[in-house]
């Protein structure tokens, strides 16, 4: 069984890549471009680009830009109203397309998708929200609970032609105090396609915690990524170096250090600095 | 175009603002954080993480502290050194554009604090090209001070094997809440490209037609990933564990330290950047013609988010010093080389159309109607804050010397001061 990715929302508003608090309020981190460029350096899996936006030029020319600027798999999520805003998305460099709002409102559009360019190229973007205890499908448009049971939506869009599912949490976008471990767990087990789930990591035990106990194909992390020097580096070391299934990422010189619980560098021995006066850093080249 | 109902600043900021459903900036909204967050339990959080980066052995230095002859540098040191007792290398860049008063309180600043420093001065001729390379490129003539002040602390830390550098405030995250002081956020490479190098490592400035070759841009590239895995290096920011407030602590540092206060050409404050001739001048105007504001915007929205200054306030000092001439273009064109004329030209090329609109071809530039409406509609249903402070007023002291006069830029002097002690002396002396 293969290793579950690591991947890399990034969000955009206005055309800037901002941090997300509960779908509501947002801050302004800079060029989303920019932001991709570095996380595909540090040996990110996969970057999923959320399109807030809606200006479908604005979009296809942003997915454009950012796959010309990594080498990893895109998922551009959000915006496609029609299918040739999908055909824009895969021949700008995409490999995946989301969908959200489609999958409620249009689902010829996903078939049409999947027909296409192939089941594994449609992701069905769903989000979730506990009612009494429940997984709901929560309503983007209407920001409310649509009163529809998450699991078996998940089972309506697999049968339109979705090939995967990335989950995300509401209540806990950008809270940074755990994934809703459970409410993944019941969704992955009930379905065979892969689930990517996002929301909730603010350290690097929250991710290896749902590792270990929902086993999804993969987590997504959004704004913690953009706090600090090499942050997706640091934090497979942190998931390696407490046994949770990683993949092999970039060459990295952070083997010997300590981090702490947010995955963040501590100083290394004054032992290894001292020695390393002494020694050349190349840097790694392909 | 839309303008933040409580500051003055407008979505077009070039950090990015965000502006949410009750129409107030994602700045406003961090800045509310200052008087919510238990300040005293966020330095407690600093003074842990600190203290895992105290050098047992004393053979290397704590941490890197990068300072200037002014932006907050006395108070930065203060906390680092007198506070949190920690033994730092100051390192500062020389961005050629030196005031006798900035060379003075950087005097001042590593005789009072019994510290070690490093200053790189690179070759003058090197930084005009590349000055008239970047003016040319985008319009900006401080793209040098920007790569060298950002670059300078990290090479050092590699080199010197010192995993931490200890930085003021994070820009960002003051003006336009970039970041909420809860993530902590650190130093990073993508934000240096982003938002100080116009998106491109310095490398990029490498042209013939400007005669940058590849060795003038050396002194600016920032160390590869690998360079900084190995050390661990990290720059951290004081704003995010304590209540920054550049107002308090200057005028705390000025009683602590003689720190000399100067007014100056396009804004109130008389704290910030006076160690620069073109800061609050030049360059100010070079920013009000590309992003449709300047230092005195972001000193007045500063000052109203701090409750000192109403909105209306903040609305007339505003107006009152962004319509100031630059006063010392000339120390510039001079330096430079350039005509005031070719300078005109190429600043033509880089307005933003959106702010700016010409009367005819050769006519006067006026605000665009755009940028008057969205400034307009603010004004008609604005978010006013209670004021705490009834004053906002900026002290000056200076020990004023000859050589404040304006001759032109110091690359280097020495800047001498001289204590209470001594000066009686000296006095005595004679």
């Amino acid at each position: 069984m293969n290793s579950p990715r690591l991947v890399a929302a990034i969000v955009v508003r206005d055309g800037l890549h901002v941090q997300s608090f509960g779908f509501r309020s947002y801050l302004p981190v800079g060029n989303p471009v920019e932001s991709a460029r570095e996380f595909d350096r540090w040996g990110i899996d996969e970057i999923a680009l959320i399109l807030l936006d809606d200006d479908p030029q604005a979009n296809r020319r942003l997915v454009a830009e950012v796959s010309s600027a990594i080498a990893v798999p895109l998922a551009a999520v959000g915006g496609v109203r029609q299918i040739s805003d999908a055909k824009a998305y895969i021949a700008g460099g995409a490999d995946k397309i989301g969908l959200n709002f489609a999958l409620a409102a249009d689902t010829g559009l996903v078939r049409e998708s999947a027909a296409l360019f192939g089941n594994q190229c449609v992701v069905a973007s769903v989000d979730v929200v506990l009612v009494r205890k429940k997984s709901l499908r929560w309503d983007y448009w209407k920001k409310q609970a649509s009163g529809q049971d998450a699991a078996a939506w998940v089972g309506e869009v697999e049968e339109m032609g979705a090939g995967e599912v990335f989950i995300n949490f509401p209540e806990r976008d950008g809270v940074g105090e755990g994934m809703d471990v459970e409410a993944i767990k019941d969704i992955v087990d009930c379905t065979n396609l892969p689930v990517v789930a996002l929301g909730g990591i603010g350290t690097t035990a929250h991710a290896e915690d749902c590792f270990r106990s929902a086993a999804p194909s993969g987590i997504g992390i959004g704004n913690r990524l953009a706090h600090f020097e090499q942050s997706v580096l640091l934090f497979k070391k942190a998931l390696a170096d407490a046994g949770a299934p990683v993949r092999a990422g970039v060459k990295s010189n952070y083997t010997d250090s300590p981090t702490d619980v947010a995955g963040r560098p501590l100083k290394k021995s004054e032992s290894f600095l001292r020695d390393l006066v002494f020694q050349r850093i190349e840097p790694e080249a392909i | 175009m839309k303008v933040c109902r409580r500051c003055l600043y407008t979505d077009l900021h070039p950090l990015g603002l965000v502006i949410d459903g009750e129409g107030i900036c994602s700045g406003c909204r961090v800045h509310e954080e200052k008087d919510r967050l238990d300040w005293a339990a966020r330095w407690e959080l600093l003074a842990k993480l600190v203290d895992g980066y105290r050098c047992a052995s004393g053979e290397n230095y704590d941490c890197v502290v990068p300072v200037s002859g002014a932006r907050d540098s006395f108070f930065i040191v203060h906390t680092v050194k007198k506070r949190l007792g920690l033994n730092p290398l100051l390192v500062t860049y020389n961005k050629h554009y030196n005031t006798a008063v900035g060379i003075r309180n950087l005097a001042r600043l590593r005789t009072l604090m019994d510290c070690d420093i490093m200053t790189q001065v690179i070759d003058p001729d090197r930084v005009k090209r590349i000055t008239r390379a970047t003016f040319r490129r985008w319009g900006s003539i401080y793209w040098h001070c920007l790569a060298g002040q950002t670059v300078f602390p990290v090479q050092i830390a590699v080199k010197m094997k010192i995993p931490l550098i200890i930085w003021g405030h994070h820009q960002g995250l003051d003006q336009v809440g970039m970041f909420s002081h809860l993530d902590e956020v650190e130093m990073s490479r993508r934000h240096r490209r982003n938002h100080d190098l116009f998106r491109q490592e310095a490398e990029a400035l490498v042209h013939d037609h400007d005669f940058v070759r590849p060795a003038d841009v050396h002194p600016y590239r920032y160390p590869h990933d690998e360079e900084i895995a190995a050390v661990g290096v990290r720059g951290i920011y004081l704003g995010n564990y304590m209540r920054w407030d550049t107002k308090a602590q200057h005028e705390a540092m000025m009683d602590l330290y003689d720190y000399e206060a100067v007014p100056q050409t396009r804004t109130f404050d008389t704290y910030n950047d006076l160690d620069c001739w073109m800061h609050s001048d030049l360059h100010d105007y070079i920013k009000c013609a590309k992003w449709g504001y300047g230092r005195a915007t972001d000193h007045a929205v500063r000052e109203l988010r701090f409750r000192r200054l109403t909105r209306e306030q903040a609305g007339s000092v505003v107006s009152e010093y962004e319509a100031k001439p630059p006063a010392n273009a000339d120390l510039f064109l001079q330096w430079v080389g350039i005509t005031s004329n070719g300078f005109d030209f190429i600043l033509d090329q880089h307005r933003n159309g959106k702010i700016w609109q010409r009367e005819g071809h050769y006519g006067p530039w006026r605000r665009t109607s755009e940028w008057n409406d969205a400034h307009t509609a603010a004004t008609r249903d604005p978010d006013l804050l209670d004021m705490v402070h009834s004053d906002c007023s900026f002290r000056v002291r200076s020990a004023h010397s000859v050589c404040d006069d304006r001759q032109g830029f110091i690359l280097v002097g020495k800047g001498e001061y001289l204590s209470p002690i001594e000066q009686t002396s000296r006095a005595l002396c004679k």
